[in-house]
Order: C-alpha cells, then structure tokens, then sequence
C-alpha cells in the first residue's frame, strides 16, 4: 500500500470514529433530557416539548460550534415565537430557558416584552416566587405600560409573598371561625 | 326594549318589567325602555320582574340583586372596589370618603383570607351596598395560598370523588360554603366569583386546563353549593379573563353573570365588551368583575361598552399610578354611575 494511500485510510478512519462520536453523544443528551423531563412530570413527554428538545439538541450537538450565542441561533425571531406560544405552559423549564435566550439574543425585538412576561410567568409555573418578582421589577421597569407588563405587574407585585396559608390563619384565630 | 336576543349557548333569559333596559342586538346598540335609569323605590326589588337566578330556590334577596342588576343594565354602572384584604381591608372603601366620595355600591373581597371578609361584607349589605366575593383558592391538594393559587392540579383528580385531590377540593368549598352560608343567614345575597381570569393557560390552576375540564369543575361546585349546600344566596358570576372563550362557558343554565377583566388602559374597552357579548349573548348583562383604570361613563354608554358593572382592584384606585383621584371623583359624580347610597333596598 502506498503511503498515500495508508494516509487516506487513517483520515477515513478518523472520520468514521469522530461521526461515531458525535452522533453516541447526540443520542445520550437526548435520552438524558427526555428521561429527566419525563422524571420531572411524571408522564411521558408531549409532542411539542419533545419536538423542541431535540432541535436543542440537534444545536448542540458536537457537529456544531458549542457557544450559546452560535448554537442558538437555528431559530428567527418570529420562529421562536411561535414555538414559545405553542408551549404555552407545557414545559414551564423550556419555556424559560427559550424566552431568556431569545431576550439575550434580540433584546430590542418586537416581542421582547412577551418573552419577558413568559419569563416571569414560567418562573412562578416553576414555583420560583422570588426570582419571579425579580424578573418582574425589571420587566416593568423596561416595558411600561405594556399589557405584557400590566398582567405581569398584578399577578407577581401585588400580593405579598410567603403569607400564611389561609388554613394557618384559621387554626391561629379559631375563634373567629 | 329592542334587541332581546338570546345567550350565546341558545339560552333565553327572559327579561322586562324592572330588568326592561339593556344592550341590545348584535351592533351593541342599547335598548330603550324599561326603567331606564330608575333609581330607588322599588326598581330594585324582584316585584314584576321576570328575572330568575338559575338557582331555582334561589332567596328574596337573591332575586332583588339579580333584577336590580338587570335594571341597570345599559343605563347605569354600578361602581366597585376590591378591598385589601392582606393588610388593609377597610382602607380601601374609607379612601373614598376620605378623599369627599361617596362609598362605592360594591365591595370585593375574597375568601383567601378568612378573617373578617364575611363579616364586613355582611355589613356593607347592611349599610346599603352590595358585596361581590372571589376565591384564590390554592391547587388541590395544597393549601390556600395566592402562590398556591398559581400552582397546578389534576381537575380531572379534582373532580373525581375520593381522590386526594377531590378529598383536599371539598374541604375547601366545605370552608367557602361555610362562609357563604354566615351571608344567608344574615339574609345577604352575594355575587360570587369563583375561579376568576379563566381563559387558556392562564395564570391560576383552574385555567390551566381545558375548556371541558374548567367546566366540569364549574358545574361540580355549582351543584355542591345548591344542592348539598343548600346556598340560595348566591348570585353565580363566571370571571372571564381579558380574552374570553367559549369552550370554557358553562352555559347560562349554571351562571348568572358572566364578564371579563382587564387591567389595559383603552378604557372604555370597547373591543373587550364586543369580545365578552360574543360569548357570553346580548342580554345577559356584563360586568367588568376587575379593572385596573376605573372606566368613564361618558365613553361607556350609550353603546361602546355598557358594563353593568366595574370593580377597581384592590389599592389601584389609590397608588397614584393607576388611576388620577380627580378622574375618579368625575366618574363618581357622573349620573351614570351607582354609589352605594344610591342601591335600592334588596333586602
């Protein structure tokens, strides 16, 4: 064999074990991300969240460049939006995550408000109350008068957090009850 | 009057007599007629008044709320004011005497917090006005907290008897039935508003579900409360969010009232009430149940947008943000708008 020859031999062979690689690594985060998500809700995973962890995935995969401000970049703004409003609430972590990397990325876009109120509204999904507030302080704050920022503004800085329950407020006066 | 048509769901409610004005038609054009603007006397009471509650057995003082309501629908607004009730509940109704107003005809409170909201309730019933209750009542099976309320539950556990969720969902009405029950046995009816800001993937656990399961969780305490409970006091009032939808409509055989809320500047919300009557029909009368910015009477009526009703939510009316006290003084005083002082005897 020549030495030409053995030369492309061992560059196929590199080839090969590096796609093997890869596509070994692909297929454990996708089997991580769907074993934990279904551990999270106890069900199996649902269509759209399914569809959305694997094109995270797909992004992230060794294949392509790994910063976040790259690997993200497979969605336009109005595609992300219309995944985002197709979770709705059905996955409160993807929602976040989704929403704050598409503020990162186009912080002064049409529905930069909107991913902000998805931010705040999948924190407290998540049962995240004080970090919720925060966000929603800033929110405010950035998009006054917004109805994105008005409902936000009602349904986290209004009420004060870490009452008692009611039941508690019961069993403390039970003579008013 | 003009333009009695029937609800959204093909139901007819009847109509005339006290209850003889109203928005009519679908060009949102008000009806003529009736009392028109009659405030006092006996326009309030149930006498020749053809208005029912939907519950059958409903008291005296029930039907004299439901036809009053009826009677100023399209010419009058009743003004409302959601009390404090985490800190400050008798702040609220005293900001507007304070500020030379007089007491709005509805007082909001909400059966979160438990003590005392019966009580005052039962006296702002007895000083003339009206009282409408909510319920942010925590996802069975936790405990009553607003961030309970935001939490999550399986509505079909819910509803389905023995399940933990359904064990914790019962002692809950259990407790609010209770409370309900110190109002009619004061002889005091009550707008309730139970599973407020409905709509798809709202913010509180009741709505997030589906149009079928919501409505299964309305009709289930609907038929706890008449039924087991024996609660005729009740006037039944479905809190739609700013966007309602009919998938998540009872229909008008489980509710007396149904509106939206909003908390958008546009006042008078003139697409918000087009919205609601598309859902709810032209003849049952729409109240604006929360509002952040009080609404204007002289943009309201004839026709843009004649909420029966509106309810500045809990220290917006006073926070210097929200609302211009001078604005307020102005709706107050318009002729349009019902102060406490001005609701006739239900009693």
């Amino acid at each position: 064999m020549s030495r030409a020859l053995k030369s492309l031999v061992a560059l196929s062979l590199v080839v090969v074990a590096a796609s093997y690689i890869s596509w070994r690594r692909a297929q454990v985060t996708i089997s991580a991300i769907q074993s934990k998500r279904a551990h999270a809700h106890g069900s199996e995973l649902r269509p759209a969240a399914d569809e959305i962890v694997k094109a995270e995935v797909q992004a992230a995969s060794p294949s392509k460049p790994s910063p976040v401000s790259q690997r993200k970049s497979f969605l336009d703004e109005p595609a992300l939006m219309a995944t985002l409003r197709r979770l709705e609430s059905k996955d409160a972590s993807i929602s976040l995550r989704l929403a704050r990397e598409g503020n990162a990325r186009f912080p002064d876009g049409a529905d930069a408000a909107e991913r902000a109120w998805i931010v705040v509204k999948s924190l407290d999904t998540l049962r995240r109350f004080h970090e919720g507030r925060d966000e929603a302080e800033l929110m405010v704050s950035r998009y006054p008068g917004t109805s994105w920022a008005l409902d936000v503004e009602r349904h986290t800085l209004i009420y004060p957090l870490d009452q008692p329950s009611r039941e508690e407020m019961q069993a403390a006066d039970p003579v008013a009850h | 009057m003009s333009g009695n048509g029937g609800t959204a769901d093909g139901g007819a409610r009847p109509t005339g007599g006290a209850g003889g004005a109203g928005p009519g038609g679908t060009d949102g054009g008000i009806g003529t007629g009736g009392v028109g603007g009659a405030i006092g006397g006996d326009a309030g009471t149930s006498a020749g008044c053809n208005v029912s509650p939907v519950n059958p057995n409903a008291t005296k003082q029930a039907k004299n709320l439901l036809c009053y309501i009826y009677s100023q629908y399209g010419n009058h607004v009743l003004s409302g004011q959601q009390e404090t009730s985490w800190s400050n509940p008798d702040g609220d109704i005293g900001w507007y005497s304070d500020n030379g107003m007089k007491a709005p005809a509805i007082l909001g409170g909400d059966y979160l917090y438990p003590n005392g909201t019966s009580a005052r309730a039962i006296a702002y019933w007895n000083a003339g006005g009206i009282t409408m209750i909510r319920y942010h009542m925590g996802a069975p099976p936790s405990s009553d907290t607003y961030e309970n309320a935001k939490g999550s539950a399986n509505i079909d556990n819910v509803v389905r008897d023995g399940t933990t969720e359904n064990i914790s969902f019962r002692s809950k009405l259990d407790y609010a039935a209770g409370e309900l029950k110190k109002l009619q046995d004061a002889n005091v009816a009550v707008i309730w508003a139970p599973f407020h800001e409905v709509q798809p993937n709202g913010w509180f656990w009741w709505a997030k579900g589906s149009g079928a399961q919501f409505v299964s969780l309305w009709k289930y305490m609907f038929d706890y409360f008449t039924e087991t409970k024996g609660l005729n006091n009740v006037i039944w009032l479905l809190p739609f969010s700013g966007s309602p939808n009919s998938t998540y409509y009872p229909g008008s055989k489980f509710l007396d009232l149904s509106g939206p809320d909003t908390y958008d500047t546009n006042q008078p919300f003139t697409a918000l009430f087009g919205s609601a009557k598309s859902v709810i029909g032209t003849t049952m009368p729409i109240p604006l149940h929360e509002t952040g910015l009080i609404p204007s009477p002289s943009a309201m009526f004839p026709g843009a947008a004649p909420w029966v009703l509106f309810n500045i939510w809990a220290g917006y009316q006073s926070d210097g943000t929200h609302n211009d006290v001078e604005n307020i003084k102005k709706v107050y005083a318009d002729a349009h708008t019902v102060t406490r002082d001005e609701v006739p005897g239900l009693k």
